[in-house]
């Protein structure tokens, strides 16, 4: 059974990847899984140089999920590079690093500093994060910048680039074609739902930054509908992602237009789930007597 | 070694109104103040994260977690019965230094839990444990505690035992503890910082376990950062168990 998939000039083995901020830097889950059982993983958010990350408590759980407010701690793109590439360089599945930047040169610098390194088969750009240069409003409401920030990076590299997008805005189709327009190979949904708690008993709010996002199976529905949405809007295929912890979720994303999918928080609860998922996604198509292609889409 | 299981518990001894231990099969073998990461299998989204539960004991395969019900999570778990299915995760984190020749563990409330296991794994020639108890009808596991080692216990009312709390207790009796001593110790901050403050002019190393809220316990969700000498560490890799001289910097002031 081949459950491949080419996203850009990227061949995953499967659809299955895991979600950046929730599987460290994928050394971590080697005591727990197979990593080369999933077509990829995610790394941490990585900037140009280490950032502490925000005040703790950094995350709060909640109905069905959980809010974080890491502040994309990361140790810095010299670091990973030296140290951490190096431990995970050995594996066969795809490594899609993320990028966290604060301006569309730092973007441009970030591509340039990871670049030479081969064991980086993909980036993807976290628009989520707050533009300095605009006041700090996120890159992904803008759609003219989601389009330089992605042009920019596009032709920096030759690697797979993948715009990860915000739900956080009124229409994700308007930051999806823009991230189209500016030669995104993919654009990868959604990004965690901004929210708060208060922790009534202390009278405060719960985490630190006040406002975090919130992730966990709670999200799936808002994250099905809006990545079903894309799908209809582009013809780059779409990522899908939000509360994804069981069979019955990675088929309800393909099934609404997801050419692959990431797991997310659920890497908490179950160190394993994304190599468990793999497996029975594959015996499910063997049963079923489908190719992944048969299904992906359907409901479009 | 590292697992992931999905086990069912084949013993649970309930303690008191809010604490007790549940058993489950576990062929891997922890080191002194590791800990696991449970949470119940049937009941799958509520609570959502696991739960970060110390190792009591771990005997001829078995593995035993004291847990105190100090929230949801934990009281979800309090309602499970044997048979029931829980995820275990582990075995996560640093691990107490138990070589030294005399150990003298101190633990409050629910802390009290990684210092059964961490004593019965050192060869020490003397093991001593003050350990604190809200009032009399909290102290539990007296019998376990004292076939292993010499046993105080305070109390902070003084319905029974010494009145006071384990910081009191080893100021009172500091002097005839000599430099040869390893202090490890799990409870409150409070309380693991006031031993840092009684050891202030002593040369007794100290080695506490940390405990909170974590996302993952494994270095990934980054929740449980803290700032240890200006560097940021996690309690679930870095800890949980630190050298409580560097942790609290209270000997240097």
């Amino acid at each position: 059974m081949n459950t491949s998939v080419k996203i850009g000039n990227t061949e995953f083995t499967n659809p299955i990847l895991t979600a950046s901020g929730t599987f460290g830097y994928g050394k971590e889950f080697a005591p727990f899984m197979n990593l080369d059982a999933i077509g990829g993983f995610c790394t941490k958010g990585i900037s140009i140089n280490p950032r502490k990350g925000n005040p703790e408590p950094r995350i709060c759980e909640t109905s069905s999920g959980m809010l974080n407010s890491i502040g994309l701690e990361n140790c810095g793109s010299a670091h990973f590079l030296e140290t951490i590439l190096p431990e995970i360089a050995g594996y066969k599945t795809r490594i899609i690093v993320n990028m966290y930047a604060q301006s569309v040169e730092e973007f441009k610098t970030l591509t340039e500093i990871l670049d030479a390194e081969k064991r980086i088969d993909c980036y993807e750009l976290n628009l989520s994060c707050p533009n300095v240069k605009s006041g700090g409003i996120s890159f992904g409401t803008d759609p003219k910048i989601v389009e330089e920030v992605t042009s920019t990076v596009r032709k920096t590299t030759d690697k797979t680039v993948i715009v990860k997008l915000s739900p956080n805005v009124t229409d994700i189709t308007i930051p999806a074609k823009a991230a189209e327009n500016g030669g995104a190979d993919a654009v990868s949904l959604i990004n965690t739902l901004a929210g708060l708690e208060v922790d009534v008993k202390k009278k405060q709010f719960a985490l630190g930054n006040i406002i975090g996002g919130l992730s966990g199976a709670a999200i799936k529905p808002v994250a099905l509908k809006l990545v079903w949405q894309t799908a209809k809007a582009v013809k780059i295929p779409v990522i899908g992602m939000g509360g994804i912890s069981k069979l019955d979720d990675v088929l309800s994303f393909l099934m609404v237009g997801a050419a692959a999918i990431q797991i997310g928080a659920a890497n908490f609860i179950n160190p394993s789930i994304s190599e468990e998922l793999a497996v029975e996604l594959k015996s499910y198509l063997q049963s079923e007597n489908k190719t992944l292609q048969d299904i992906t889409g359907i409901l479009l | 070694m590292s697992f992931n299981l999905v086990t069912p518990i084949i013993e649970k001894k309930v303690l008191n109104k809010d604490m007790f231990i549940i058993t489950v099969n576990c062929t891997e073998k922890p080191l002194a103040g590791q800990f696991v990461m449970i949470r119940s299998v049937s009941k799958f989204f509520e609570p959502y994260l696991s739960r970060p539960i110390s190792v009591y004991d771990w005997k001829d395969g078995r593995l035993y977690m004291l847990i105190k019900i100090v929230g949801k999570g934990t009281e979800l778990i309090s309602n499970l019965s044997i048979g029931n299915i829980i995820r275990v995760t582990g075995f996560f984190g640093t691990n107490y230094p138990i070589n030294g020749k005399k150990l003298l563990l101190i633990g409050g409330g629910i802390g009290i839990a990684p210092l059964y296991y961490a004593a019965k794994e050192a060869k020490t020639e003397k093991t001593e444990f003050i350990l604190g108890f809200r009032s009399k009808d909290d102290v539990i596991l007296k019998e376990e505690f004292s076939a292993i080692g010499t046993l105080n216990i305070t109390t902070d009312d003084g319905t029974a035992y010494f009145k006071g709390n384990p910081v009191n207790y080893l100021n009172e009796n500091l002097k005839e503890i000599d430099n040869e001593t390893v202090i490890l110790s799990c409870g409150p901050k409070i309380m693991m910082r006031g031993i840092e403050k009684a050891l202030k002019e002593r040369e007794i190393k100290h080695y506490c376990s940390l405990d909170t809220a974590m996302g993952c316990g494994m270095g990934a969700c980054l929740g449980c950062r803290i700032e240890v000498d200006g560097n940021s560490k996690l309690i679930c890799k870095d800890g949980p168990v630190f050298d409580a001289e560097t942790l609290f910097n209270e000997r240097r002031k």
